[in-house]
């Protein structure tokens, strides 16, 4: 049996956040902020590094890192945990969060340049920083990896994109399976209010407030869920005791799949 | 199963030197389906089947493969994505190689990818093909199979990565495509599955049957 933790033992771990620039990354890094942790934020963007200014700013104390590496890219990951590694030991906690969508088109319209770039970003990445990252973990018999994943129902999602966010079962199982003291969990996520996706509709042409309203529409709890709400249920996970979910990943999606 | 329907069938196979696929063959041909034959190049088979080979990450020798067999048969009825199964490797806590998830992505899902984006044309064009995704169980349990055995201390992280994210491409590519006429089913097999090969091939005929062609990116797992 896995053993349990404190809330105050997160007080000074490390964790590693990818796609931390915006949405669901920029609201996880500020929670693990909150509560003690120091946080390594990375993206490929400088939205990333405001991020970082804004979290040392609220905390008053150096808690936050930009760490401006493409994680698609194996040699770039393996940059990134060696600046990790030459200021802080390892990383504790490694949110697998980045993801590109890829082009919205059909599979076999979809070039392989394409597809190879979407699965690197959405599947390559998390494999890479969780292979880097566990060494570390299972040393110090003390590790934590959550995926922000998708549900597998979904219709019209690009191939490589929904590959990547599955890949994330196997992952999350295997390690749940094969290390003791390292906690995976997943959360399968649809919509999430986040300026990406408003950003989105605005680059359709569609009028956001009236897609937003649609997409709300969609879901039976009447609304999308929010960067902050799944920044809390990360923390939850992080801080609880629930270790009989360890290496599940949960759907949370406004109970739509029950709609189709 | 009926064998009448599925006599005269012509079939791609991806994936054939290895014990599963030579079962598969042997299979079909009981069947009377007319196998064309992948397989990465190096990996041919000695059997009397038409038979070419393909590059990993090249899409051009993927779509040279199926063009030639297409042009061989006429027609293509039904596609059975077998990997395999020998390549899954090791993951060494002390050693974490980054380079060999490289190497099972491309071998693997990708290829899986390059055959699905290769025939989709030739079965939109006669609006018909069966699609059977062989992937195995290690996504659902977490348990990769790493040099054949079912569970051994840091065995194949990369295999259950893979596997689950087959199951995922899967999914989506079969939502796509059975507008078209064009069903993409799945079986998940465990590492010991020669001693499930009957309940394998009655899963392979269920699937090109057309039964179920109402069922779309569903999984037969058998263990």
């Amino acid at each position: 049996m896995k053993k349990t933790m404190d809330k105050k033992t997160l007080n000074g771990k490390v964790a590693l956040v990818t796609g931390g620039g915006g949405g669901i990354g920029k609201a996880v890094c500020k929670k693990l902020a909150s509560i003690g942790v120091f946080v390594y934020v990375n993206d490929v963007s400088d939205s990333a590094k405001k991020v970082v200014e804004e979290i040392n700013k609220e905390r008053e104390s150096k808690m936050a890192y930009f760490v401006r590496y493409d994680i698609s890219d194996r040699k770039a990951v393996e940059e990134m945990f060696k600046e990790i590694k030459s200021q802080h030991n390892g990383v504790d906690i490694l949110i697998n969060n980045a993801a590109v969508y890829g082009p919205s088109c059909r599979f076999y319209e979809m070039s392989y340049n394409d597809f190879v770039k979407t699965i690197c970003v959405d599947l390559s990445g998390a494999v890479y920083c969780t292979l880097l990252a566990l060494p570390h973990m299972i040393q110090n018999k003390w590790g934590r990896i959550i995926f922000t994943a998708a549900p597998m129902s979904s219709s019209g999602i690009p191939a490589p994109y929904l590959a990547g966010k599955a890949g994330f079962i196997g992952l999350a199982k295997y390690i749940s399976k094969k290390f003791k003291d390292v906690y995976t969990f997943g959360l399968a996520l649809r919509h999430v209010d986040t300026p990406l996706i408003r950003k989105a509709m605005e680059s359709r042409g569609k009028n956001v407030e009236e897609a937003i309203k649609e997409l709300n529409s969609k879901s039976l709890t009447g609304r999308m869920i929010t960067p902050e709400e799944v920044a809390e249920i990360y923390g939850y996970f992080l801080t609880s005791l629930w270790k009989s979910l360890d290496g599940t990943v949960i759907l949370a999606d406004g109970g739509i799949t029950y709609l189709r | 199963m009926e064998s009448i329907e599925l006599k005269g069938k012509k079939c791609i196979l991806f994936g054939a030197n290895d014990p599963l696929g030579m079962n598969i063959i042997k299979h079909l041909l009981e069947m009377g389906i007319e196998p064309g034959l992948i397989d990465i190049d190096g990996k041919e088979t000695n059997l009397d089947l038409p038979q070419e080979t393909v590059i990993p990450g090249d899409e051009k020798t993927f779509k040279r493969a199926v063009d030639n067999l297409s042009a061989k048969f006429g027609k293509i009825d039904f596609l059975i994505l077998s990997y395999y199964f020998e390549d899954k490797l090791k993951f060494f806590i002390d050693d974490p190689n980054l380079e060999k998830w490289d190497l099972i992505r491309e071998r693997w899902v990708d290829s899986y990818f390059l055959c699905m984006k290769t025939i989709a044309p030739h079965f939109i064009k006669n609006r018909f093909g069966r699609v059977v995704f062989l992937n195995t169980l290690a996504g659902y349990t977490g348990e990769g199979e790493g040099e054949g055995e079912l569970i051994i201390e840091n065995s194949s992280i990369y295999e259950c990565a893979a596997s689950s994210a087959i199951t995922g491409m899967m999914t989506s590519i079969a939502r796509q495509i059975i507008p078209m006429g064009i069903s993409v089913n799945g079986i998940a097999i465990r590492p010991n599955y020669m001693e499930d090969i009957e309940r394998i091939n009655d899963a392979i005929d269920l699937w090109l049957s057309g039964v179920l062609t109402y069922s779309c990116g569903q999984i037969i797992r058998i263990y």
